[in-house]
């Protein structure tokens, strides 16, 4: 089959799980920052100024209107100019890895569709929450805390869960950055060992198996957090997300 | 260095080259888009089959080429297969050896796995009241389906299949891996030679939006037509002249872009 | 009682940090750090092997005259068009892969003397019999391979015009080798000492030869005694480029250079290395 001794191939399927561990950790990283960012700019951007709004929906156009891997490239090319511009000297000095290149755009990128989720979640909240909430003078950190988002998370878990595939998938992104992670030990280990089926297909079904793994944990997540709410249509509604 | 120094007199140059880059893009969006869906169907039915012998090879499909991303579906499609020294000697070379028709395979299978989930959703989400209904009145499994459940399905599946497009064209962006210049590598071209991070990847994302904004467009006036008889009749006052582009649907559009 | 020991003992802590942190600071004359660039795919020039690590002629060239400068050097692999703006980014102090001098490039870098000669040339399958000029090549679309960011591209672009041959592009030569031999290209046109080594002279090559002669990629008003590819360094390090090209001059007096690069090519890559030659 190849010419390669079985400790070559070990070698290679080595680097090929350093570089799994460099994709998880740049996944988790950008869904946690895409998300916090995500849940901030949809809080924020209900606001009645008009300015906001505004603001918003050039923001959403933009990021959801162009590929991801072009605000990959600029921010790994073009970061550093862009931090020496607002920062000055600051800025000069800091070197943008491919790692943080990604995050950055992923950030940029997802939050948008994160924010987008978390204001339809609550548009749908009764209005009678918020009343109520005022009513008994809880302030509104907490009630943002505790009353709205935790409900609002429930409404926007399906498309959570659509984000969080879809992100996973454009990981491979960052790899032509520059990142060692997974898809680029893979090519690698092809080109060097002339076997591209093997390990292209084996990170094929790396990625699959994960994602299968995760969408389990979100079912679990999504019955827990049904808990106490009678959801009658929820199997036509998910059937039609799919 | 100014901040964002975008060299207009760069960026009209390279012009030519983008536009050029674009025709590309477009091409290797819409054969797949058309290719996906025609795959989609017969995988969709046998999906929804009762029967597991047609189910689990369709979701099989469905399951691997979901989860696995396109960029290594393309290097699967352009590097695995060409090493396989039969294919070579083959027919099939014409395809395989041709970096286009690998990325026109990838993509089409891609979009098909895609697409038969879309259909899935959207058929399921027909009111099954509707289905008895007309097969009470005696019509036949396949008239219904064309008349009452696929155009239903159209309705309800449009914002998705509107998405998955979108998403779609977006994805394209990685073909130059596999050597084929579109929009994206063009820019990345301009970059390699000049050193100038800014311009050409700031215009091929212009074009990009554009491109995707004109596709959403149209969905959007698919959408209002699918929707024609729900729309409520203008009072004689406030009816815009028929033929004419109001000022109010042009607004209503543009709010349907951003 | 126990909230004053603890805080006690985060000021210890914290004091025994901070003097920490100082005197590294003030540590004496500790090695300069360098940070290098390095395409990693160019055979036999630059090569990963299975181990992750990365060798070939220019990396250990490398690693020697960082040794002889004095510096603690890192070097980093990465496409090579990504090299050169990631210098000019600053993300590099300097690119230990040769570099070929266009007059654009000049300008936007330090050219550190030539480490090797190494012209490019055209790989065709044995009796394609192709005319390589401009007018023998137009209306044939032919699929010619080239490297990303490298100087082959504007080459040709001027020589042989933007739409005569199909241009297809790729990162690294092993890419244009696979798709070489499976019949997906015409022609290739990179550098001379990578192909012979890397197809020609093995058996899979037996039905690849070179065509089209010598083509020097740099400034042509550079004169032949001159030319050679070079490392390259930030337009402000003057000094840095002044320390390298004293390295490397010893190194190739001395048959440091020709020894490293016997290991990994087996003809002469420079002219000034003859001396050392004579046992070859």
């Amino acid at each position: 089959m190849t010419n390669l001794s079985p400790a070559e191939i070990a070698g290679y399927l080595r680097q090929l799980g350093e570089g799994a561990l460099v994709t998880l950790e740049l996944f988790l990283t950008s869904f946690a920052a895409a998300f916090v960012l995500g849940v901030l700019i949809g809080v924020v951007t209900l606001s009645r100024s008009r300015i906001i709004r505004a603001v918003w929906r050039v923001y959403a156009s933009i990021f959801m209107g162009v590929p991801s891997l072009l605000v990959i490239f600029l921010i790994y090319y073009g970061g550093s100019a862009m931090l020496s511009a607002v920062l000055g000297e600051l800025g000069a000095g800091v070197d943008i890895s491919p790692f943080g290149a990604g995050v950055a755009a992923f950030a940029a990128v997802y939050a948008a569709y994160i924010a987008e989720l978390v204001r339809g979640a609550i548009d749908n909240l009764p209005k009678g929450q918020f009343e109520g909430a005022r009513a008994l003078a809880i302030p509104p950190l907490v009630m943002w805390g505790k009353v709205i988002l935790p409900q609002a998370m429930r409404l926007a878990l399906p498309g959570l869960v659509n984000v969080w595939s879809f992100m996973l998938k454009e990981t491979p992104l960052v790899s032509l950055a520059g990142l060692q992670d997974l898809v680029a030990s893979a090519k690698i280990a092809a080109g060097a060992t002339k076997e591209p089926f093997l390990f292209f297909i084996a990170t094929a079904l790396v990625f699959i198996a994960f994602s299968a793994l995760t969408l389990r944990l979100a079912t679990v997540l999504e019955i827990r957090l049904d808990r106490g709410v009678r959801r009658p249509d929820a199997r036509a509604s998910a059937g039609a997300q799919a | 260095m100014s901040a964002l120094p975008v060299d207009l007199d760069l960026a009209w140059r390279s012009l030519p080259e983008l536009l050029a880059g674009l025709r590309v893009t477009v091409l290797i969006t819409v054969l797949p888009l058309m290719f996906g869906l025609a795959l989609a169907f017969p995988i969709c039915f046998a999906r929804m089959a009762e029967r597991r012998w047609q189910s689990l090879p369709a979701e099989i499909f469905v399951v691997f080429f979901r989860g696995a991303p396109l960029l290594i579906l393309l290097y699967v499609v352009y590097y695995g297969f060409g090493q396989i020294a039969l294919l070579r000697e083959g027919p099939l070379w014409l395809l395989f050896g041709s970096p286009f028709g690998c990325v026109i395979v990838a993509l089409t299978l891609n979009h098909a796995a895609y697409m038969t989930e879309v259909l899935r959703g959207s058929l399921l989400a027909v009111p099954s009241g509707i289905v008895e209904a007309s097969e009470a009145l005696g019509i036949s499994r396949r008239h219904i389906f064309i008349w009452v459940k696929m155009p239903l399905a159209i309705r309800y599946g449009l914002k998705a299949y509107q998405n998955e497009v979108v998403s779609f064209v977006k994805g394209t962006a990685i073909v130059s891996v596999v050597t084929i210049t579109d929009l994206t590598a063009v820019a990345n071209g301009i970059f390699e030679q000049t050193y100038d991070p800014f311009t050409p990847i700031l215009c091929a994302a212009a074009l990009y939006w554009a491109f995707i904004n004109l596709l959403r467009i149209g969905f959007e006036l698919w959408g209002r037509w699918l929707a024609r008889h729900q729309r409520e009749e203008d009072s004689p006052r406030t009816a815009e002249a028929p033929g004419r582009f109001g000022l109010r649907r042009l607004s209503r559009l543009a709010k349907a872009m951003l | 009682m126990t909230t004053l020991t603890l805080r006690h003992r985060l000021r210890r802590t914290s004091a025994v940090l901070v003097m920490l942190t100082l005197g590294a600071g003030l540590s004496p004359a500790s090695a300069e750090k360098l940070k290098l660039g390095n395409e990693g795919v160019y055979p036999p020039f630059s090569m990963v092997d299975s181990a992750g690590k990365l060798t070939g002629m220019e990396p250990e060239l490398a690693r020697e005259m960082c040794k002889r400068i004095g510096a603690d050097c890192e070097i980093v692999v990465m496409d090579f068009k990504a090299l050169i703006p990631s210098m000019l980014q600053g993300k590099f102090d300097g690119i230990v892969t040769q570099i070929s001098p266009t007059p654009e490039r000049v300008e936007k870098a330090l050219f550190a003397m030539p480490i090797v000669y190494n012209p490019a040339t055209f790989v065709v399958k044995k009796g394609s019999n192709y005319t390589l000029t401009k007018e023998g090549v137009t209306g044939k679309g032919l699929r010619i391979a080239l490297q990303r960011g490298a100087s082959m591209v504007p080459y040709i672009h001027k020589h042989f015009g933007k739409d005569t041959f199909v241009e297809v592009y790729y990162d690294n030569p092993d890419q244009m080798k696979l798709d070489l031999l499976a019949g997906r290209l015409d022609l290739v046109f990179d550098s001379k000492i990578n192909w012979t080594l890397e197809l020609i002279a093995k058996p899979e090559g037996k039905d690849y030869e070179l065509a089209g002669g010598d083509h020097w990629l740099g400034d042509p008003a550079i004169p032949e005694a001159e030319r050679g590819y070079s490392w390259i360094f930030p337009k402000k390090s003057e000094e840095l480029v002044k320390r390298v090209n004293a390295a490397l001059t010893e190194m190739i007096k001395d048959c440091t250079y020709t020894k490293i690069r016997k290991q990994y090519v087996p003809v002469a890559t420079l002219s000034s290395e003859a001396a050392c030659d004579k046992t070859n």
